[in-house]
C-alpha cells in the first residue's frame, strides 16, 4: 500500500462512500443483509488492490466500480427470489401525471433539454452531476430505479431482467417508460435550479 | 398508419430503445415527431440519458485498470 494513498483517504470520506454505496446496492438488491456483504467485500477487494487506484478524485467511481462488478455477479450467478412487497406494488399502467386525457403534453410538464446534458462530456465527469442523478433515481419508485439501472447502467439483456424480476416484457418496457418520464422531468427541474 | 398523441409517441420512443417497433408505430412515431416539438425533446433527453450512462461506465473501466 503506497503511503500517499494513505494519507490522501480520510476516515469520513471512506464512511461517506461506504453509505452511498449501501444505498446504491439496497436499491439494487433489496435485501440489506446481501447488500452488506457486497459491500463490505468490495472493500476488502479495494484494499488488496489499493495499489492499482490512482487519483484521489476517482475514489468513489473507482470503488463503485468494483460494487457494480459483485452486483452484476450476483444478479448473472445467484439465484433469485421475488419478494412480497415487490409484487405488492402497484402496477397498473395508468394514465400518468405528465399528460392530459387526450395524451398531450400538460402545461409545466413540457420536456426540454437541460444545457448541461447538451455536453455530455462536461455531465459526466462533473460530481455535481451524478449526485443529482442519484437524487433522481432515489426518488423513483424502487422497481423503476432497478429496472432503469439494471438496463441502462449494468447493461443487461430483456430477458434477463425480466426473468429476475419476474415480469413480462410487456411490463419491463412500462416500467422503463415511465422511469424515463421521471427521471428526465426531475433532472430538468433540478438542473435548472441554479 | 396509427396517428399518435405525445403519450402514445412517448412510449414508442422509450420502447424503440428496448425493441424493434412495428411499422406503423414507426411510421406514426415518425409523424407525430416532424411537428411535436416536446416529443423531440423527449426524445433527445432519451438518448442523452443513455449516453450518460455509458461514458459513465467507460470513465468507471479506465480508472479500474
Amino acid at each position: 500500500m503506497s503511503k500517499s494513498v494513505n494519507q490522501s483517504i480520510s476516515t469520513e470520506q471512506i464512511e461517506d462512500i461506504r453509505g452511498q454505496m449501501m444505498k446504491f446496492a439496497l436499491l439494487q438488491l433489496q435485501n440489506s443483509v446481501i447488500a452488506e456483504d457486497l459491500v463490505q467485500e468490495t472493500f476488502s477487494d479495494a484494499l488488496k488492490n489499493i495499489d492499482s487506484f490512482q487519483r484521489k478524485s476517482a475514489l468513489k467511481t473507482w470503488i463503485f466500480a468494483i460494487l457494480k462488478n459483485k452486483i452484476l455477479d450476483y444478479f448473472r450467478y445467484k439465484e433469485r427470489f421475488v419478494l412480497e412487497s415487490e409484487l405488492s406494488q402497484d402496477d397498473e399502467y395508468s394514465p400518468n401525471t405528465f399528460f392530459d386525457e387526450k395524451g398531450h403534453w400538460k402545461t409545466g410538464y413540457y420536456p426540454d433539454v437541460p444545457n448541461v446534458l447538451l455536453e455530455t462530456e462536461n455531465a459526466v465527469y462533473s460530481e455535481e452531476f451524478w449526485l443529482i442523478f442519484e437524487a433522481c433515481l432515489t426518488h423513483l419508485p424502487a422497481k423503476q430505479a432497478r429496472v432503469f439501472m439494471m438496463r441502462e447502467f449494468f447493461d443487461l439483456g430483456t430477458q434477463d431482467i425480466c426473468n429476475q424480476i419476474q415480469i413480462t416484457a410487456k411490463h419491463f418496457h412500462v416500467l422503463m417508460y415511465r422511469a424515463r418520464l421521471q427521471l428526465q422531468r426531475c433532472l430538468s427541474i433540478k438542473l435548472h435550479d441554479d | 398508419m396509427m396517428k399518435l398523441n405525445c403519450l402514445s409517441t412517448t412510449k414508442a420512443i422509450s420502447d424503440a430503445r428496448e425493441r424493434s417497433l412495428s411499422l406503423s408505430e414507426k411510421a406514426g412515431m415518425f409523424t407525430h415527431l416532424l411537428y411535436c416539438p416536446y416529443c423531440r425533446a423527449f426524445k433527445i433527453q432519451c438518448e442523452n440519458m443513455s449516453g450518460l450512462m455509458r461514458a459513465f461506465k467507460m470513465t468507471e473501466k479506465t480508472n479500474e485498470k
